[in-house]
This record gives structure tokens, sequence and C-alpha cells, in this order.
């Protein structure tokens, strides 16, 4: 699996993939690698973002562990710079994302047709060491030029060992690089990733109502810059309430719509004598909206439905998906 | 006995009047056609009525036009205006027969054989050469810059045009005047309630194609300022897709190795 990476080594400058299957088996390492690879390693996570037109920026270390059996573990080690809460409360934090972090935060090809779609894979040809890994560099670009992503891949094991995240105006988004890797690691003794959400996968089930509950709003019209269904989950947030959670990709990047179900006091005629705290601050038949960098989120009450949309697309896409769903 | 077609006819006197103008004498041609004219009884007639006036019209003395005609006539078709004009574009416009195409050829190749220059040719070079007017420019333009719109136009104008039977318009009249409305009132308010009819067309489709452009949301959507006023629950969804950049909620975390807080 290394052979095709190995080719590419040597040269300087810019090169375009010599083949198509070149390239997809590249992509398919890069899918595959972060479930297959036994490794233990530090990494250092960098997010830069404009909060309420105000830049921020924030930096740590982390240790994360993985068995090459699909399960992982990620310790957060020291805050560096930028945490809006105390450190330990921050690490904590960090801990206790563990499994959102693992799906959503780092650069992954999630779904290789729509990748194939959306994005544009060159390759450099150019070496550079990281944490003493001899990786080659990949760019990363997706077709509609609204994101870029510098990517270097470990040449041996496929494992990416950095990324950088660029916005169509080249600013940078986010980066993570490993400082040290070690691919042969004692993991015993490692307490790896459980799901705590009571996460049940809805994709292929019989009958995926019985299961959550209720008959969960689908959105009709997905943002219109190449996302495509993935998956569908049903969650339980904090206080119990069970979510239908669908997830949509574009082959790197996530949206996703939850649907908590139908609930008859939560209708507008029903939920017009309610105070506004029991709402979380949301009137019904109103959305919230919020962007912290490039993530938009609308959240709230409509047509007694909890409706939550996350993504890094731009509102009107949000507001499109959820209107989709209503009809 | 052989049919009488009137073709035939038609046929006959054209070849005796044309034998007629070259012969001489009116009698040598009395007797061209004989198959024809002897079993019509038409023709028969109109060929002695014919040499009758032949006859008369030969024995009258020529007489020349005044030169004051030729200048009159002149200018009146050169000014466009006038009586004489009126006339001309009055007149119903007469084909040449085939035969003179023929007969024009034949001349002109007779006189080729001869090894002069024609004489008929040398005569048309030396006449004035006439401009077309305007507005054949103008028909030949359009003509060319649609050509398929002009053939369609002219095949259209060709069709024969079909006449409304009688009992179409005997009722509708009977409709329109069932109401008690004059014919020509009710006309007019058929033809308003046409155009009313469109007009609401048109003023309901609008909103549709206004609707593609800015769609009718069932929410509407409020910027959060303060992102306390989030409910946890998404504020650490969206911290967590933003990297950690969000302080949230303290997770309920009910053992080191459960996920409590990464829920989603």
């Amino acid at each position: 699996m290394t052979l095709s990476a190995l080719g590419l080594l040597g040269g300087c400058g810019t090169q375009v993939l010599g083949s198509a299957s070149q390239g997809t088996d590249i992509l398919v390492q890069v899918q595959e690698a972060p479930s297959t690879t036994k490794h233990q390693g530090v990494r250092r996570v960098e997010s830069f973002y404009n909060l309420s037109g105000k830049s921020d920026a924030v930096s740590y270390r982390e240790k994360i562990t993985t068995d090459g059996q699909g399960n992982f573990s990620t310790r957060p080690l020291e805050v560096i710079s930028g945490a809006t809460v105390p450190d330990d409360e921050f690490l904590y934090l960090q801990k206790a994302r563990e499994g959102f972090n693992w799906r959503y935060r780092d650069f992954l090809v999630r779904d290789l047709a729509s990748f194939l779609e959306n994005y544009k894979l060159q390759s450099w040809g150019k070496s550079v060491a990281i944490a003493g890994r001899t990786c080659i560099e990949l760019e990363i670009a997706r077709k509609d030029g609204s994101s870029r992503w510098e990517v270097a891949m470990d040449v041996e094991t496929g494992l990416v060992l950095s990324y950088k995240e660029y916005d169509r105006n080249e600013h940078l988004y986010s980066s993570m690089v490993y400082e040290s890797v070690d691919f042969a690691p004692d993991v015993s003794g490692v307490t790896f990733h459980q799901l705590g959400n009571n996460e049940l996968s809805l994709t292929g089930a019989v009958d995926p109502t019985a299961l959550l509950g209720f008959a969960p709003l689908t959105p009709k019209l997905l943002p219109n810059s190449g996302f495509h269904f993935l998956a569908a989950y049903r969650i339980q947030d904090q206080d119990g309430k069970v979510w239908a959670k669908l997830e949509y990709t574009d082959g790197v990047q996530t949206v996703l719509f939850l649907d908590s179900g139908f609930d008859p006091k939560k209708t507008s005629q029903a939920a017009a004598g309610a105070s506004p705290s029991s709402q979380g601050g949301a009137t019904p038949e109103r959305l919230q909206m919020f962007r912290v960098g490039p993530v938009t989120v609308l959240q709230g009450q409509v047509l007694g439905h909890g409706i939550i949309a996350v993504g890094k697309v731009p509102q009107l896409d949000l507001q499109i998906l959820v209107e989709s769903a209503l009809h | 006995m052989t049919s009488i077609h009137p073709k035939d006819c038609e046929r006959y006197r054209e070849e005796f009047l044309v034998a007629l103008d070259r012969a001489s004498d009116a009698e040598g041609v009395s007797g061209r056609g004989v198959v024809h004219a002897e079993p019509c009884e038409s023709c028969t007639v109109w060929r002695e009525e014919t040499l009758l006036v032949t006859g008369i019209l030969g024995s009258l003395d020529r007489l020349v036009a005044p030169p004051q005609l030729e200048a009159c006539v002149a200018e009146d078709i050169s000014t466009g205006a006038g009586a004489l004009q009126a006339v001309l574009r009055g007149l119903e416009p007469q084909t040449a027969p085939a035969e003179l195409d023929l007969l024009l050829a034949q001349e002109l190749t007779e006189l080729a054989k001869e090894g002069a220059p024609p004489k008929l040719t040398s005569l048309l070079e030396e006449l004035p050469r006439q401009k077309a007017p305007l507005v054949l420019e103008r028909l030949v333009s359009e003509e060319l810059a649609d050509s398929e719109k002009a053939i369609s136009k002219r095949f259209v104008g060709g069709l024969f045009r079909h006449i409304s039977p009688d009992q179409l318009e005997a009722r509708l009249h009977s409709a329109l005047r069932s109401e008690g409305l004059p014919l020509i009132p009710r006309l007019r308010l058929l033809k308003w309630g046409s155009a009313a009819a469109a007009a609401l067309v048109v003023w309901v489709s609008v909103p549709a194609f206004q609707a593609k452009a800015t769609p009718k949301y069932h929410f509407e959507v409020v910027e959060v300022a303060n992102l306390q006023e989030i409910t946890p629950f998404v504020r650490a969804l969206a911290s967590d897709l933003a990297g950690g950049m969000l302080g949230g909620m303290q997770p309920k975390v009910e053992s080191k190795e459960t996920d409590g807080g990464g829920s989603l």
C-alpha cells in the first residue's frame, strides 16, 4: 500500500498525479489509516476563528492512541494558549468531546465517492519529515475553491501526521501536527473510547421509526455544494432526550441535522404561554442562528420539532436544509 | 367527336392571334386550327368576329399622336401622381403567355446565327436602368434576415380561408344576447374579461417566480448576540465542530470511560 506513495516521492515542484487510480489509492489509504494503523503519539491542535467579529485562537496538546482495530483514545495534555475557560476545565471538556473530535474535527476522507466529486488531489511530490517520519505532502482543494487542505501523509502507513485547513481567502482555520509518533506502542492499560450517548446506528435498520420512537424529519434539499447523506443515528443528549441524527458529507466536511421528534407541547400554540427559559431562549417557529468561525448553527423549535442544523456551510444552505425537512 | 376543353379554346385563340399578327393577309389564317374551331361553336363565332374587326381596323388611316400626349404621359408616370397613375395601379396585372418566352428565345437565336450582334440585346442595353423602389429593398432584406419566417408567412397567406358556418355566428349572437346586453357592449366585456383573466394569471404567477428567489419559510431566523442564550447541548456541539473554541457546559460524566460530553 506504500508503493503508490513512494512512487510519488522525489522531484521538485508541483505535479499533478499521473493517474486516477494512483490518486484513489492514496485517498483510500488516508481514509482507512486512522482505524487500521496501530500507533501512539502526541500532537498539537490549533484552531483559528473569528468569534463575534473578534479573531481568536486556541492551541493545545493531546495524546492519541489507536489499536488498529478501530478503537481509539485521546487524552488532552496541556493548553498552550487561548482557552476561554480555565485550563483544567478546558482539558476536561476536550476529553468529554473525545468521540466528536475523532469523528468530525480532523481532516479525514469520510466518503470516497463524495470526495472525488467535490475535491481534487494534487501531489507535490515533495517529502517532508514529521515527527521523524518521512511523509509526502498533498494539496487537497475543493473544486469550488471554498477550502483547501495541506496534508502530510506518512509514506509507510498512510496516516495523516499533519494538516492545515484554509478558506477561500487563504485564512488558516485549523491545523494539527504530530510532534512524536510510535507505530509499535504498548496499548495495554489504555482505556479506549466508549460510546456514552446510547448511540445506535439507523443505517440499514428495518424500522428506524420504531428505534427512534418517532418518524424523523428528513431534509430533501441538501447544501448545493455536493453534500450527500452518509449515516443516521439514534442518540441521547445529557437530559436523556432522544434525537435522530443525520450526517451529510461532501467527502471531508460534515453537516448534521438533528430532530427530537414531534412534541405537541412544543407547537407555537402550546408554547405561547411558556416561559422563554424553558425553551432555551428560543421562541417557537423561530430558529436561533450563530456562528463560530466557519461553523453555522441553527437551532430551535419548528412545528413541534426540536431541530438543530450545523455545519461549515452558509446560513442560507442550512435554512433551505431545514425548510425542506418540514415538507 | 372529341370533347372540348376551355384550355383548348384559349390555346387556339392565342395561336390564331399570333398568326394573325404575323400574316399580312387575315384571310390566310382563316383555316388555322380548323380541327378545334369547327366543332367549337364559340371559337367559330369568335374567329369570324376577330377577322372582321381586324379587317376593319386595318383599313383605317393611321394617325400620329400629338407630341404633347407623349410628354403628358411621361410626366404623369414619372411623378407618380395623377389619374393616369391611379388607373394604372388599378389595372389587373396580366401574365405573359409562356409561348412568349419561346418566341423570344427563338428570335435571339436567329439573330445570333446571322453573325451580327443581336439587335434586341443591343436595344435592351440601351434602355435606361430603372432603380428598384426602396420598399423592395426592405422586403428583400426582411426575407434574407429570416427566410423561414418569410416562407411561413407566404405559405399561411396562401392558405384557403374558410368561412365560418352561419350556425356558429348565429349561436354566438344568441349567446351574447341571452343576458340582455347589446351585442357591442358584450363583445367589449368579453375583450376586457379576457384581458383581466390574463392579468390574473400573470399576477398569480409572479409571486411564484419571486418565490424561487425568496422561498417562504416556516420559521424566521434570529441571530444570537449572546451565546449564553444557546442551549448548552448546541453550544457544545458548535464548539466541538470549531475545535473547542467555546467553553461548553459541564457534561454529566458517569464514568471516565464513557463519552458523556462528546454527545454527538
